[in-house]
């Protein structure tokens, strides 16, 4: 058996009341055989017991039988929509995101045409074609490479 | 904090309801939904907005069982979530206490001890309703649900220390408020 101080047998009542049943169990002995000897810390258990009883006049809630059966189908049906919401957010959240961006492409070149593509720069450029011994072949090969077709000229 | 799920009954359900066992889900639903409901109705005063706590208690359970650390007990988590998602609902509005609540038991006495006793419950509600919210959660726990110093202080997140000296005033309190009732109804009497 643990000893204790009698300020702490007095904690012990102001805090879980006047029923040794409801005290620590490590301290609880302890706190009993203090108690017996002790008419002051009797009489503190006794006013405790007294706002026990009172508090216990408060009815125990009924149980809702119709609550259980609701909390029974949250597995079915409860979260299944908030979870098939929740996975297809997850699933779709990078397509929307992309064509949030391009949505907001379309809005943004509708409004001012203006603006450059993007990789394009305002300035135009002006390509002067320079007559070499293969350059019939080399630029028709790059011509091609990126679309255009043979029959446009540089 | 020690392991528990070693002697925690319930312990053994949570991966299983992580993993989406409806049956084990349901088996929380049968030990812990009537004692969840008792505690956020004498939080809340309100029957049906404690059920509304219940549902979002037992969703959280279905959804974060993952979560759940064995550390604490299960009924402790389970608390603990109750109380946070009544401490939302007390902070949307203060609910009103309703003495005609038809979903209190009646024990059935004779009609003079009914009288005092429905008298006293009155007082009481009116009185914990009228604590500060941690004070009454750590009177709820401990008084009526049972609950050891060291379960209700990891409900409560708070060491036991703390949760001692919130009992300790939230008993002071209702002792004078009580007081104060029995004379006014004393005065009444005259």
């Amino acid at each position: 058996m643990t000893d204790i101080t009698r300020d702490r047998v007095l904690n012990l009542i102001h805090a879980y009341g006047g029923d040794p049943a409801r005290w620590p169990g490590a301290e609880r002995e302890a706190a009993v055989a203090r108690l017996s000897g002790d008419p002051e810390l009797a009489r503190a258990a006794d006013e405790a017991r007294a706002l026990d009883l009172a508090l216990d006049a408060l009815p125990m809630p009924h149980p809702s039988p119709t609550l259980r059966v609701r909390l029974k189908d949250i597995p079915e049906s409860g979260s299944g929509l908030l979870d098939l919401v929740a996975g297809w957010i997850g699933l779709w959240r990078p397509a929307a995101g992309l064509a949030t961006a391009a949505a907001l492409g379309v809005l943004i070149g509708i409004a001012d045409p203006s603006l450059p593509l993007p990789g394009f720069g305002t300035e135009t450029v002006s390509v002067q074609s320079v007559e070499t011994a293969d350059t019939d072949t080399y630029s028709l090969a790059a011509a091609s490479a990126v679309g255009f077709a043979p029959q446009d000229t540089f | 904090m020690t392991d528990r799920s070693q002697e925690d009954p319930d312990a053994a359900l949570m991966p299983r309801i992580a993993d989406g066992d409806a049956a084990a889900f349901r088996a929380l639903v049968d030990r812990h939904a009537d004692r969840l409901l008792a505690f956020a109705q004498r939080m809340l005063g309100d029957r049906a907005t404690a059920e509304d706590v219940v549902q979002d208690t037992y969703l959280s359970l279905w959804r974060k069982a993952g979560d759940w650390a064995p550390q604490a007990r299960v009924s402790t988590w389970l608390y603990r979530v109750a109380r946070n998602a009544a401490l939302d609902r007390l902070r949307r509005v203060r609910p009103t206490v309703d003495p005609e609540d038809a979903g209190l038991i009646d024990p059935g006495p004779a009609p003079d001890r009914r009288l005092d006793d429905a008298a006293t419950a009155d007082g009481v509600r009116a009185a914990l309703n009228a604590l500060p919210e941690r004070q009454r959660a750590a009177i709820v726990l401990v008084h009526y649900e049972g609950l050891s110093g060291a379960e209700a202080s990891a409900a409560l997140d708070i060491s036991v220390e703390a949760l001692e000296s919130l009992l300790a005033r939230g008993r002071r309190a209702l002792r004078q408020a009580l007081a104060d009732r029995r004379l006014e109804l004393l005065g009444d009497s005259r």
